[in-house]
């Protein structure tokens, strides 16, 4: 026979394009991508939090492991070099400069900044009572300081300003020497801002390495900090984090992963140039989707990219069903004409089921569907015409028999099989009808791909530098800076009652840190001319024991506030600037400010005090909100992909007994996964759900080679080693991967690695036909 | 004030030769012993700032080790509360939440009594410089401000006790202004 190379030339061409394509795509880590594009304020505003929104550029940093001078010199010294580095915009370590800068910053720009610059305020009777309350604070504990600044503030607008600056999430850890110091007093803590945009993971990993290399610099300078340990978190880390420890975790493990599987692939074949050859439908699919994801979406999500190569992991199945079936003497092209239209059915019952995936709202959902349509289509025309004209004349798998020998155990013990097996089915349906407490997984950080321990320690660092991410927002849009700011405004009279009626906790607005031109300009217009202030001002000491040549501080303050200049964000002191953009999100449209709120005892009626366009967010039920809309779409998806594969399976078969012999063993082994995997209260992620599917679609194949009829004894066999070595290289594989610290790994390791193996469990028991008994 | 600076310092000179046994570790373990304790207070305070001296009265609490309450019931009431490290203050009708991390001029102010109170020697000494005078069932604390922040604003503060009980707290800002609070315990829980 002549072999046909031309198909091997063809995808020799193809593959360089795709290679090609893989080479030059772009490659995203933000969360916010995998999230579905939407126009609900609630989760845009999720969204910007989750993506880091305005404060995508912070880093949190902790310095321990060393005694406490020690510590404290090393993060003094640190600052002052970074302070240096045009990297950083803002390094906060809690110096007094930065606490007098924005002192200095409060007290200069007192009235302008202050809501209490009214006419009334500057009336007589108005600055009369303002005295008279200096009086109690003269007599209070306050006294000392309060002497200082009440004849250059009498209507106390500094003070006042101190208390609204103090709002929810700006409680700053304790100082200790001019160093934050962590509750526990074992580290020392810092707050940078870093000039490149959270997303520019170049720029971030840049800022990280001259934070890291000047780190090392100062600790060899400081006596007894030879063991001291920086660690940092933020949004910038993870991207950064995310995309080492994915490439790490996609290459080591995944190699790791495919050794385990090559070893039974060696075991079975005997040859590596088979081992090589197997391999090529799986890299070629891989390949694709990568090119097709790139093409469409313009750029490949890392979930996609370390989820999807672990989807098309059934690819591998289609070269081990080839060799496997190849016989000494008809060779390769013989058995793929044999085998090609189960192949053919597998494949497209697969892709039927991965094909509702393409139309979620969840982008990562779709490009993973795209990605393994692509896949699977090029793994099987791979198989089907690159193959066959590869393998050697005369190859024949000569470990496949000894490896099938389990599964030929199973058929001849078939009613046994089926008994207990039946049982373990039934008992898994109770164990999931009387499970407690809900299947899924509701926590929004499940979806994340860091590992819990960095997300725990973002927690803590969060909570000690006192940027612990509240529940509750105040959300709106806006088109502009001083809308955003002018809408703040209307905000502060609703929540300053409210929180003096203690039925929200405290709160924070950008207004209070900078008020918008026109409030500005109002407060300036509310300063009386320096002989209407004297004339009042003499009115309204009458009475009262002050000595009244010594305010003439006042007088020269107001005389220049009103002289002096609007505030804008540019006059801000680092730590202002930094908490005033934390609460700005700059999206496509405009922007999104999220004001935080301390506590909230009544939901309802707060939003219903709120002028309209702002929303009350609370992150926990936008999370869960999000949440459950996974889930519909995850059963959606189920139920559609379910439906395309009963329908394939049925037009193909032509046969209902068949579909049955097909599908109930499939449902039985996901029954059992799900219970086996929810034992003890255990919680499904949305990555076990994928990972049902990914057992559907190989474990259909398995069934479909069960389930032919008419096979003689031989071929049978051949078939029961090919599905048995199948499923021992997915174990091997997916086992190994369950050992990843990546949660979408770890779990689609686990499910599938378990899901696979009771279909071949099932399948060996149900699907095949039983065996005919001799006379 | 400086000729009462020079009085006290006099003072202190004078009774250098502090008898035998009375010691500032043994003071403060005498009053590190007290659980709670309860006075009524009379303050006045002059002030450059004013033409008549501010007076003051009402109740004092105190449970160890960091608890300490001022009520000032005359001439208008004021509630100033101190626990934990956290400092609630009510004045003219209007209640403020703080730390005393985040005021700092005022935790010095403040640890100055309650580390007293508490016979807390290493809190004391991260402020001030301390000098004892007296006898046991007479002394005189000095406390002179170490804090460079602390010391812009307060020039001394002059605790005087009999035995484990505070009978008058006096202070000095350094613009002048004097404070004189007279103590009387009413009720004392010590073992």
């Amino acid at each position: 026979m002549r072999r046909n190379f031309w198909p091997v030339w063809l995808w020799l061409a193809g593959l360089l394009l795709c290679a090609t394509l893989t080479a030059r795509a772009h490659y995203r880590t933000d969360m916010g991508d995998f999230l579905p594009r939407t126009h609900s304020l609630g989760l845009a505003a999720l969204e910007a939090q989750v993506s880091g929104g305005g404060a995508a550029k912070l880093l949190l940093v902790a310095i321990d492991h060393a005694p406490t001078p020690a510590l404290e010199a090393l993060n003094k010294s640190l600052a002052s070099r970074l302070r240096q580095s045009p990297d950083f915009e803002a390094v906060l370590n809690g110096d007094d400069r930065s606490l007098t800068e924005i002192q200095n910053f409060v007290w200069q720009n007192r009235y302008l900044l202050s809501s209490g610059t009214t006419p009334q305020a500057f009336s007589v009777a108005g600055l009369h009572t303002a005295l008279e309350n200096g009086l109690a604070l003269l007599g209070s504990e306050l006294g000392g300081i309060a002497a200082q600044t009440l004849p250059a503030d009498p209507t106390g607008a500094a003070l006042g300003l101190a208390q609204s600056l103090g709002g929810a999430g700006a409680n700053g850890p304790k100082s200790e020497n001019g160093v934050w110091v962590s509750p526990n007093g074992q580290a020392t803590l810092l707050l940078l801002r870093t000039k490149a945009p959270g997303f520019d993971l170049e720029a971030q990993q840049r800022a990280q390495t001259f934070l890291m290399q000047n780190f090392t610099t100062a600790r060899a300078a400081i006596p007894g900090a030879a063991n001291a340990r920086l660690r940092m978190t933020g949004p910038g880390v993870f991207a950064v984090q995310t995309r080492n420890v994915t490439k790490r975790d996609v290459t080591r493990l995944s190699l790791l992963a495919s050794a385990g599987a090559v070893l039974f692939l060696l075991l079975a074949y005997r040859s590596p140039l088979a081992l090589a050859l197997g391999l090529l439908p799986v890299i070629s699919g891989a390949l694709a989707g990568i090119a097709a994801v790139s093409l469409v979406f313009g750029f490949v999500h890392a979930i996609t990219l370390g989820f999807g190569i672990t989807l098309i992991g059934e690819a591998l199945d289609y070269s081990v069903y080839l060799l496997t079936h190849t016989q000494h003497e008809a060779g390769a092209r013989a058995a793929v004409a044999r085998i090609w239209p189960i192949l053919r059915l597998g494949a497209l019952t697969s892709i039927a089921g991965f094909a509702a995936m393409l139309g979620s709202s969840f982008t990562g959902f779709a490009q993973l569907g795209l990605f393994s349509i692509a896949g699977l289509i090029t793994a099987a025309l791979v198989t089907r015409f690159v193959l066959p004209p590869l393998v050697p004349d005369g190859f024949f798998a000569p470990g496949a028999r000894a490896i099938g020998t389990p599964l030929r155990w199973i058929r001849r013990h078939q009613g046994l099989a089926r008994m207990s097996l039946g049982g373990v089915a039934v008992l898994a349906l109770l164990s999931l009808a009387l499970h407690r407490g809900g299947l899924w997984q509701t926590n929004l950080l499940s979806l994340s791909p860091l590992p819990p321990a960095t997300q725990a320690l973002d927690k803590t660092l969060r909570a000690e530098l006192g940027i612990t991410n509240p529940r509750f927002f105040l959300a709106w849009r806006a088109g502009n800076e001083q809308e955003a700011l002018t809408i703040s405004e209307t905000l502060t009279p609703i929540l300053s009652g409210r929180a003096a009626k203690g039925e929200i906790g405290g709160f924070s607005l950008p207004s209070q840190i900078l008020p918008s031109n026109a409030a500005q300009q109002v407060r300036r217009a509310a300063l009386p001319n320096d002989t209407i202030l004297r004339t009042r001002f003499a009115a309204a000491l009458s009475g009262l024991p002050y000595q009244a040549d010594a305010f003439a501080p006042f007088f020269q303050a107001v005389a220049a506030a009103r002289k002096a200049p609007l505030l804008t964000i540019a006059s801000l002191p680092p730590a202002l600037a930094l908490r005033l953009h934390a609460m700005l999100s700059q999206t496509k449209t405009g922007w999104i400010v999220l004001a935080p709120l301390g506590r909230v005892n009544n939901a309802a009626a707060l939003q219903a005090a709120l002028p309209a366009g702002v929303k009350l967010v609370d992150l926990n039920r936008q999370s869960s909100l999000l949440l459950r809309l996974f889930q519909h779409e995850a059963a959606a998806l189920a139920l559609y992909g379910g439906g395309a594969i009963l329908l394939i399976l049925a037009l193909f078969l032509r046969s209902w007994r068949q579909v049955a012999r097909v599908v109930l063993p499939l449902l039985a082994a996901v029954t059992v996964c799900a219970a086996a995997l929810t034992m003890g209260g255990g919680k499904l992620s949305i990555f076990m759900v994928a990972g049902f599917l990914l057992i559907i679609a190989v474990g259909s194949n398995y069934c479909l080679f069960f389930a032919r009829r008419g096979l003689d004894e031989a071929a049978l066999e051949r078939a029961l080693a090919s599905i048995m070595l199948a499923n021992l290289c997915t174990v091997a594989a997916y086992g190994l991967l369950s050992l990843s610290a990546i949660p979408v790994l770890h779990d689609i390791g686990e499910t599938v690695a378990l899901g696979t193996f009771l279909c071949l469990l099932f399948g060996a028991a149900f699907a095949v036909p039983a065996r005919q008994t001799g006379p | 004030m400086p000729r009462r600076l020079a009085a006290i310092c006099a003072l202190v000179w004078l009774c250098a030769q502090t008898p035998a046994g009375f010691t500032l570790p043994g003071l403060m373990s005498a009053l590190g012993q007290v659980r709670a304790a309860s006075a009524s207070f009379t303050e006045t305070k002059t002030l450059p700032l004013l033409t008549t001296p501010l007076q003051s009265s009402g109740t004092l609490d105190y449970v160890a080790p960091d608890y300490v309450r001022k009520t000032t019931t005359a001439p208008a009431p004021q509630n100033f509360l101190l626990q934990n490290g956290m400092v609630t203050l009510t004045l003219n009708g209007q209640t403020q939440r703080f730390t005393l991390a985040q005021a700092p001029q005022l935790a010095g102010l403040v640890e100055g009594v309650r580390a007293t109170l508490a016979g807390d020697l290493p809190a004391l000494q991260r402020y001030y410089d301390l000098s004892l005078s007296g006898r046991a069932d007479h002394w005189q604390l000095l406390l002179r401000p170490r804090d460079p922040a602390l010391a812009k604003m307060l020039a001394w503060m002059s605790i005087t006790g009999t035995g484990d009980k505070i009978t008058e707290i006096d202070s000095a800002d350094t613009k002048g202004g004097e404070t004189r609070m007279q103590v009387r315990e009413t009720i004392l829980h010590a073992p």
